[in-house]
């Protein structure tokens, strides 16, 4: 009986403890000892074949050079990076190494989820080569001066561009738009649904209110808000822009599908030839190559506004950040510094085609179409949009609540005034209680870009 | 040793029990507390108890009524259709014909695959601008123009019921056919002397032989249809503006989504309690303990 109950006993034991152990690898040794191999991972939030394959080389590499460190790649798509990084950061399981986006900060800063940096910016040796834009704005505009510490270093920088399928214009007779009132009208000429053609790639869904916010703010010359923290929606001519902009899909001139579009869809839809128009980050001119033949497209300057100008979001697309728990912060560092080396810097960005990090010192170096987009940075008519804030609310806005509100106005279940009410009180509030607790901090400002 | 061996039957639960503490009874109870809390991920520092404000927040949501409706479009129209043709099938498989087995095990097989795999295929048979259901209907001249069935608002839903009902007939006909299959022949060949009909036989023998298979497979689908959100997360997400949202995937989007848990748990609270009611008024309903007593 004794014996029964006994291995009764254990084999309960045993069902328990298999059900809840954890894989306990590596768990907190000190980086760097000589003959302890250490391994770090690595989260990359956006991954498409290219990057991955960029980043196996670029690990290989540094596995080689550091024989000690190991580097495990991890991804994660884009629509679902925020949230999932938001519960590895509340469970305390974030990667040592992760892309950030420059937004997220204002959530994961204050959370306490990232480890600062700036002892080690401070001390890094490649930074005097760094592009006036990156060191200035990157780097103490956008990180020290708001949260006191560095918390990322960019990846590359990237500007917003437009694709237009140059077939299709010459087809329609279409000289190329450079205003936003062409973009318009060629949105409505290119539409033919027969053909199974629409004029714009519109984004309905995860993140699509940046593409709306993007043409609101060439109205309210870059501005995000007033001196007292209200939210520009409020004004009259936000509410015709919206009204402007959401009327590509209102009235067709986008696939009605697309109300459920997010990056990846919109970018399927100008590469499969579905949509005539995408308005994008540079990243997307290497998916174009490989899937469009290179005389039915091409990638123009961002339209001026009504007032001549160009409102433009320009800045560090990622950043390589560490978190706070990281078990291997020294290690994690030096593979975002061998990330960053300039030559590493300049690989990743001709085969990502975005604007590297550091100044162009031996010429040539920067791939034909991205001397385009630092010229158009450097245009005297170029400006930098102010942000949408710093508040922490921030990452709920533009996660869930932004997207929701559009596509109930898309819809017809809800007025224009209504939608814009909802998004402007929201973002005021979050900006004005913002304001109440950094007195010194004010509103997102216009500034003007120097890449060079 | 006796004392020992009286509580030997606890010794042998202990574990099972210990594994439902930590994966069902913890995970509940931490949600009964998240759900009167402000209990916002993306505010990890200002957690903190906000007595029944998310129940406010739930239920002044304008979302919460056409969640509602849908919750119940879904549950009544999917569970119904799956009986229904789920019966009929078990019905036609219930005489031996050549190729039974066979055909048997392709129209079981959806119950054997996860949903998963059955959200994205039919995301993409249904695609409007590239699935092949939408170029076959056009091509054969059914429709004249593309159908967005899941885009537009007033389909979406119904798409995915469809989707459901598709995945969930085999679990019927797996039961009933089944439970039929334990009817003795006899009582067929005695009413076929008695001179009964195709009709009455039905009734009065098979049906009132699986009554109690019928009421259990009901009970048990309803909950499970009403609790299962992964379709529809998989499908829409939800939308287009939460047009094929119901309760249980709202309440995902939520807390996955919105990283809202203190709302996601306040929802899970109020879902719990209309399952509850719904099991209650059902059992009484169909005499449930009584059940199968002839």
């Amino acid at each position: 009986m004794l014996k029964k109950m006994a291995l009764g006993i254990l084999a309960g034991v045993l069902l328990v403890t298999s059900a809840c152990s954890s894989s306990g690898s590596n768990e907190g040794k000190s980086s760097g000892s000589k003959n302890e191999k250490v391994e770090i991972s690595f989260l990359d939030v956006t991954p498409s074949p290219d990057r991955t394959k960029y980043f196996n080389e670029i690990i290989a590499a540094f596995e080689e050079a550091n024989p000690d460190i190991k580097v495990k790649m991890e991804t994660v798509p884009w629509d679902q990076a925020f949230n999932k990084l938001t519960m590895q950061g509340a469970s305390k399981t974030m990667p040592d190494v992760m892309n950030m986006y420059p937004a997220w900060l204002n959530t994961f800063v204050p959370a306490g989820y990232l480890e600062p940096l700036t002892a080690d910016y401070d001390a890094w040796s490649d930074k005097e080569k760094l592009t006036s834009f990156v060191s200035n704005i990157t780097m103490e505009e956008q990180q020290r001066k708001l949260y006191k510490e560095i918390y990322y270093m960019p990846d590359a920088l990237m500007s917003g561009a437009l694709f237009v399928r140059k077939d299709w214009f010459a087809e329609a007779n279409l000289p190329l738009p450079t205003s936003w009132e062409e973009i318009f009208a060629a949105s409505e000429k290119l539409t033919d649904p027969a053909k199974n053609r629409y004029g714009w790639a519109f984004r309905g869904a995860r993140a699509g209110f940046d593409q709306v916010f993007a043409y609101i703010t060439s109205v309210t010359g870059g501005e995000t808000y007033e001196k007292d923290g209200t939210s520009v929606l409020f004004r009259p001519e936000a509410l015709e822009a919206f009204v402007k902009f959401t009327d590509i899909y209102k009235k067709g001139w986008a696939p009605k599908d697309s109300i459920n579009w997010g990056y990846q869809e919109m970018v399927q839809g100008f590469t499969s030839g579905v949509t005539g128009m995408l308005n994008q980050t540079t990243e997307v001119i290497g998916a174009a190559k490989a899937t469009l033949p290179d005389e039915a497209w091409t990638v123009i300057p961002w339209p001026k506004g009504a007032d001549g100008k160009r409102y433009i979001g320009a800045g560090a697309n990622w950043g390589y950040s560490v978190s706070k728990d990281s078990k291997h912060k020294e290690a994690s560092w030096k593979f975002i510094a061998f990330l960053s080396t300039p030559e590493n810097n300049l690989k990743y960005s001709n085969a990502m085609t975005m604007i590297p990090i550091f100044k162009n010192e031996g010429g040539s170096a920067v791939d034909g179409p991205m001397q385009g987009f630092i010229d158009t940075l450097d245009d005297p008519d170029s400006y930098l949009v102010a942000n949408l804030g710093n508040f922490p609310e921030l990452g709920e806005f533009r996660e869930g609540f932004m997207d929701a509100e559009v596509q109930k106005y898309l819809l017809n279940n809800q007025t224009a005034e209504q939608t814009l009410k909802n998004l402007g009180d929201f973002l005021t509030k979050a900006q004005q209680k913002y304001m109440k607790e950094n007195p010194d901090a004010g509103v997102p400002q216009v500034t003007k870009p120097e890449m060079k | 040793m006796k004392r020992i061996k009286s509580k030997e039957p606890y010794f042998m639960l202990a574990p099972s029990f210990l594994l439902l503490c930590i994966f069902l009874v913890y995970p509940l109870l931490s949600s009964f507390l998240y759900a009167f809390q402000s209990y916002k991920l993306t505010a990890p520092n200002d957690i903190a108890f906000n007595g029944i404000n998310n129940f406010k927040a739930v239920f002044q949501d304008s979302n919460f009524g056409l969640i509602l409706k849908n919750s119940f479009i879904w549950v009544v129209l999917t569970v119904a259709g799956q009986f229904i043709l789920g019966f009929i099938l078990a019905l036609a498989l219930r005489r031996p014909f050549p190729g039974r087995n066979f055909y048997q095990a392709i129209v079981f097989l959806p119950w054997a695959i996860s949903s998963f795999v059955v959200g994205l295929t039919f995301r993409w048979l249904l695609n409007a601008e590239y699935g092949p259901v939408n170029d076959l209907l056009l091509k054969l001249g059914i429709i004249e123009n593309k159908i967005y069935f899941l885009s537009d608002p007033k389909l979406a839903l119904y798409t995915v019921i469809l989707t459901m009902t598709w995945y969930g007939i085999p679990f019927f006909a797996i039961m009933l056919l089944a439970a039929m299959q334990s009817i003795p022949e006899d009582l067929y060949e005695a009413a076929d002397i008695d001179g009964a009909g195709i009709w009455s036989k039905f009734w009065h023998i098979t049906f009132s032989y699986i009554k109690q298979t019928i009421i259990l497979t009901l009970l048990l689908r309803t909950i499970w249809v009403f609790a299962s959100a992964d379709l529809i997360y998989i499908m829409t997400a939800g939308g287009p503006a939460n047009s094929s949202s119901i309760l249980s995937s709202y309440m995902f989007m939520k807390a996955y989504s919105t990283l809202d848990y203190g709302q996601a748990s306040a929802i899970g609270l109020f879902f719990m309690a209309l399952l509850i009611l719904f099991c209650y008024l059902f059992m009484k309903a169909t005499k449930f303990e009584k059940a199968g007593n002839f």
